[in-house]
């Protein structure tokens, strides 16, 4: 199944993603110290927080924070922060120092097993160009922070690769580990249902699922939310708490719609980017630029026709949008497959002699985006 | 032994027959949620702008209510709409209108005399405000620009612990983007009235 590799696919080792990954921390760290700000803290800013009280303290029984009060930790996902715990409680380390050691390991397993499937499914393979861009690229400090990014590209890819190769029982463990880490994982098994769909030509639905561990697989995909959903209800009654919290944080649709409207309205207005204070640093024409990369980003994968990456692609895309325009980048980011398009675009559409280059703006930009982050800019809440 | 068992295809078609069992089951405790009556109407029905059931303020005479970031469960009780997040200091009003509810705890009373600790913001040189007292007309405040003042406030009792309900009618919301002081592009608060507490005042202080 596995294909030897090619010229065309230059795909680096171990050793060389992990010198990589610890480079660019070495980065992240030398940025928060030359800010004067504590590198764990600096890193762990905004949801981190919530992670780290869920792993420390279990889901909360009531709202308790956010000026409503009406906030809770019932919007995120277990898996991660069980994770921490689990850290926490073998190796005795603090639990925000935890959260963070664990999205780097997770990054690690990530960027190798998502060079096995890109060395597996694409022709070309710009390996170097793909192992900094994970560690440095724009956003990549949420894959060093306490959030569960990491943790849900490493189930992600390896999900991809097991239903790749036909591990239908691998895949449905890794999918239903993906849909306890973040709602997105459920997109996965709607890709592969698509992806068995358009094989039906080949081989008839009937045909396929014939296969017991197809079967199974599938029907393994969706236990991670199932169990969460279940425990949320017997902890407080309401199984979809992790939705219906979302009020804490004025998410609505037709909230989300009025933002998108008032962002559009202003496409060119990078204003407050620059303001001197954090907490004022934002602009609608950033969001917009988000939005054209990633419907950009969806249509690489379309006109490559690669279906199952484009149908996970698309419905993130279409619940970012709705979730309004200050989630989009991070959606984007966080969910593997627009990475995964952009490589191919890089790959595809950029000389080999411009990709350096490239690679070095994305990590100026990240930089940027990284001091902001320590400054707790309201722009990458 | 425990290999061939697993890799039994009976066994995986009867397993993810018993995942999609558990399925029907969590999807149908979803839409049956069991929740208490104030979560049910705030997270799930949207119907209250409360999502506890603690009671809205209640002042008796001679005491006050202020408001503040430390003071979040009025949020909802007590400054029911149109009122911003609360800041340390109380909290602005951003609509055309905001309500106020709160209990007057009384039994020998026929009125209450109130007075409202407010700030003012009018940077176009005036901001009134009509008082409606439990929907009749009662007042009107000039309110000065950025600066804390107070206003009396008569309100008749008709029963015991009575509940009262204040709406503010604004003359001039102003958007404070309109006057470079909008914290980000997307503050989009129309702010009139700041409103830092009230307190029950007995008659003969009014007067002095």
């Amino acid at each position: 199944m596995n294909t030897p590799a090619s010229p065309q696919k230059n795909i680096p080792g171990p050793a060389y993603v992990l010198g990589a990954l610890v480079v660019s921390r070495m980065c992240f760290w030398a940025l928060a110290h030359f800010k004067g700000v504590s590198f764990v803290d600096g890193l762990c800013r905004w949801d981190c927080g919530w992670y780290v009280q869920l792993a420390s303290q279990g889901y909360d029984l009531l709202p308790h924070d956010n000026p409503r009060g009406d906030a809770a930790n019932w919007a995120f996902f277990p898996l991660y922060p069980m994770a921490i715990a689990a850290f926490h409680a073998l190796f005795d380390v603090p639990h925000r120092l935890a959260s963070i050691l664990i999205s780097n390991a997770a990054m690690f397993l990530a960027i190798g097993i998502s060079l096995r499937y890109l060395e597996q499914t694409r022709e070309k393979v710009a390996g170097h160009f793909w192992v900094w861009f994970c560690v440095l690229g724009p956003y990549s400090f949420y894959f060093s922070s306490g959030y569960s990014e990491a943790l849900f590209w490493l189930l992600a890819s390896s999900a991809l690769l097991a239903w790749h190769n036909k591990k239908f029982l691998r895949a449905g463990v890794f999918t239903a580990c993906l849909c306890a880490t973040r709602l997105f994982g459920l997109f996965w098994l709607m890709g592969y249902l698509l992806d068995l769909w358009r094989r039906r030509q080949q081989r008839p639905l009937t045909e396929q699922l014939r296969n017991p561990s197809l079967v199974l697989g599938l029907a393994l995909c969706p236990l991670g939310i199932a169990l969460f959903a279940g425990y949320l209800y017997w902890h407080l009654g309401d199984a979809l708490a992790f939705s219906h919290v979302q009020i804490a944080w004025d998410r609505s649709l037709s909230g989300s719609l009025l933002n998108w409207q008032t962002t559009l309205q202003q496409w060119n207005d990078f204003g407050f980017l620059w303001a001197e204070i954090p907490q004022s640093r934002y602009a609608h024409a950033y969001f917009n630029v988000f939005l054209l990369v990633g419907l950009f980003l969806t249509g690489v994968l379309l006109t490559q026709k690669r279906w199952l990456e484009s149908s996970i692609a698309i419905c993130i895309f279409i619940i970012a949008f709705l979730a309004g325009a200050m989630s989009l980048p991070r959606f984007l980011v966080g969910s593997l497959v627009f990475a995964l398009a952009f490589h191919d675009f890089v790959v595809q559409r950029v000389p080999a002699k411009m990709q350096t280059p490239l690679l070095g703006l994305l990590i100026f930009f990240n930089l940027w985006l990284l001091s902001n982050w320590y400054d707790v800019a309201f722009f990458l809440v | 032994m425990s290999h061939s068992f697993w890799s039994k295809p009976q066994i995986k078609y009867g397993l993810a027959g018993v995942l999609c069992l558990f399925y029907l089951v969590v999807a149908f405790l979803a839409l049956n949620p069991n929740a208490s009556a104030e979560y049910q109407a705030y997270y799930i029905d949207r119907t209250s702008n409360c999502h506890h059931s603690q009671a809205p303020a209640s002042i008796a005479p001679s005491t006050s209510i202020r408001f503040g970031a430390q003071r979040p469960h009025q949020t909802c009780t007590t400054l029911i709409e149109g009122w911003d997040w609360q800041q340390p200091w109380g909290t602005w009003s951003t609509e055309a209108s905001a309500t106020l509810r709160f209990q007057i705890q009384s039994d020998a009373h026929q009125h209450a005399q109130l007075l409202f600790h407010v700030l003012g913001f009018a940077p176009l040189g005036q901001q009134k405000a009509w008082v409606f007292v439990n929907g009749t007309y009662m007042d009107e405040w000039h309110l000065p620009h950025e600066n804390q003042t107070t206003f009396e406030l008569h309100i008749p009792l008709t029963r015991a612990d009575e509940q009262v309900e204040i709406e503010f009618y604004f003359s001039n919301p102003h958007e404070l983007a309109w006057f470079n002081k909008a914290t980000n592009p997307i503050d989009q608060r129309k702010v009139a009235m700041g409103l830092l507490g009230f307190q029950w005042i007995e008659p003969h202080m009014a007067n002095e």
